[in-house]
């Protein structure tokens, strides 16, 4: 009877242990000492998941091989094709650089997409049931702080929410608790997005206007003062259209595969987002220049698709294509 | 006995990195294999709940120390499991490979739903439609990790302690 009772002693004991410590952790939030020796543990733990990473990442590789070697001569034509589209491409592509070059100054946008990042790999996600974060190998040592934005080629990934010397955690941006604030569609309706966990990505439109949104419709990024989030990255688009008065909550398909995270981007450096003021002045300036600027604005889209093409397969690394600017040219007056 | 906590420190070690760098991105579903879960499962299993609160408690803190959720929420979890499979393998076929199912089945589906009680009292959003697939994913993995697992676990076991456990489901 005694050798039965003992395990079920033990159990209620160490589940004691374990709710005491999570009401401290839960009372404590992100600055106590028990977030400090889970920091610790963190920086203890990933140099051997580093480590471990590194050594495998070739017999990963060779498993990959050999699984996708069904599909490599399917690839092989695909890429031939590919080739043979790029050389044609390669022809115009400095006139396209230049086109490149005129677009950016006619849009007035390079400064306030101009930010610093530092690459970053992706180590390791959380052990258990949490899969809604990665662990980086930058940290504070190299500029990292928590709120940090981090980005890849396609688009927002996630924001920085710990860091370590050496290591960081990025909650990625479809987190069930990821919330951000988003503009929508060519006119940039504002919006709330929820990162969704196991369901899809949603936006809450918070205007009061009526409007209608398209599947497909770009969600991108939307600065506020006091964040890290720089105004304009793509978070995805649209699945499905609606009304915003029948369907305030619309699913948005992510831009960015959080499956599949490599290389990373930790935008550091952002410039100040703009006051309330300067949105003012700047839509009232987009009000002008579409007065006067009809055949700039007739070209605009297509050579916006352009410099998409133009980032992606002329430089093909992450972050190159995060300081374009938006297909709407400039942020909507709030 | 050093011998034995040397041994579960060091499966503990092997299942958290195999966790976080090899299986993390073989995703179904968006849901991981866990060989933590599994190797809590294998270790009552073979052992009785005694071993399994132990274990359980231990590397569940340890995930949540690695993790980014509440302190003391993965070492519930995984000691409730702990006890529920040592406690329950008298239930079941002992170290058939049916008995190994389902245990791994049990196993998995209660540290899901373990989780995701937890997840719900911390008030992050779910739905229905979706932790019912996350636990048909999860019970899918521990059914198909069970039978790798836990044989291998128990012979580690036998190995060090060859006399402990004669009633116990380990001998197949």
């Amino acid at each position: 009877m005694a050798d039965r009772r003992r395990p079920r002693l033990l159990l209620a004991a160490l589940a004691l242990v374990s709710l005491v410590l999570m009401t401290l952790d839960f009372r404590e939030g992100d600055d106590g000492p028990l977030t400090a020796v889970q920091d610790r543990a963190v920086a203890l733990f990933a140099p051997v998941q580093e480590l471990v990473g590194s050594a495998v990442a070739p017999l990963e590789r060779a498993v990959e091989t050999v699984g996708e070697l069904g599909d490599l001569r399917e690839r092989n034509t695909a890429l031939e094709a590919e080739l043979e589209e790029l050389r044609q491409r390669s022809v115009s592509l400095a006139d396209l650089e230049r086109e490149n070059e005129r677009l950016r100054e006619l849009l007035d946008m390079r400064d306030r997409y101009d930010f610093e990042t530092v690459a970053a790999r992706v180590i390791a996600r959380p052990p258990g049931a949490s899969r809604w974060s990665v662990l980086v190998d930058v940290g504070t040592e190299d500029g990292i702080a928590a709120g940090m934005a981090v980005i890849d080629g396609e688009g927002l990934v996630g924001t920085v929410t710990r860091a370590t010397d050496g290591h960081a955690r990025v909650q990625l941006a479809h987190a069930p608790e990821a919330r951000y604030a988003v503009r929508l569609g060519e006119e940039g309706h504002d919006a709330l997005l929820s990162g969704g966990g196991h369901r899809a990505m949603e936006v809450q439109i918070i205007e009061d206007t009526q409007a209608e949104l398209e599947e497909g419709d770009r969600v991108l990024t939307r600065a506020f003062q006091g964040t890290s989030i720089p105004d304009g990255l793509p978070v995805g688009s649209l699945a499905e259209g609606g009304s915003t008065d029948r369907t305030p909550q619309l699913p948005v398909d992510p831009a960015v595969d959080f499956a599949s995270l490599d290389l990373v981007q930790v935008v550091v450096d952002v410039p100040e987002a703009p006051t309330p003021e300067e949105l003012d002045e700047e839509a009232e300036d987009d009000g002008d220049a579409a007065g006067t600027g009809d055949e700039d604005d007739d070209e605009d889209p297509e050579d916006a698709e352009d410099l998409d093409d133009v980032a992606t397969t002329g430089h093909g690394l992450a972050g190159v294509r995060t300081d374009r600017p938006s297909p709407t040219g400039a942020l909507p007056a709030p | 006995m050093i011998l034995r906590g040397l041994l579960m420190v060091v499966v503990a070690a092997v299942a958290l990195l195999a966790d976080t760098v090899l299986l993390a991105d073989l995703t179904l579903a968006g849901v991981a294999p866990s060989l933590t879960v599994m190797t809590v499962v294998g270790l009552a299993h073979a052992d009785g709940p005694g071993t399994g609160v132990r274990y359980g408690f231990g590397l569940g803190l340890a995930t949540d120390l690695l993790g980014d959720g509440l302190l003391g929420s993965g070492a519930l979890v995984l000691l409730a499991v702990g006890y529920l499979i040592g406690a329950g393998r008298r239930y079941w076929t002992g170290g058939t490979l049916a008995g190994q199912v389902v245990a791994g089945g049990v196993g998995s589906v209660a540290a899901t739903a373990g989780h995701a009680v937890l997840d719900l009292l911390v008030d992050a959003e779910g739905s229905v439609g979706a932790l019912l697939q996350e636990l048909a994913v999860g019970a899918l993995f521990g059914i198909l990790l069970a039978p790798l697992v836990l044989p291998a676990l128990a012979w580690l076991l036998e190995r060090l302690d060859p006399r402990a456990g004669l009633e116990s489901p380990r001998r197949w």
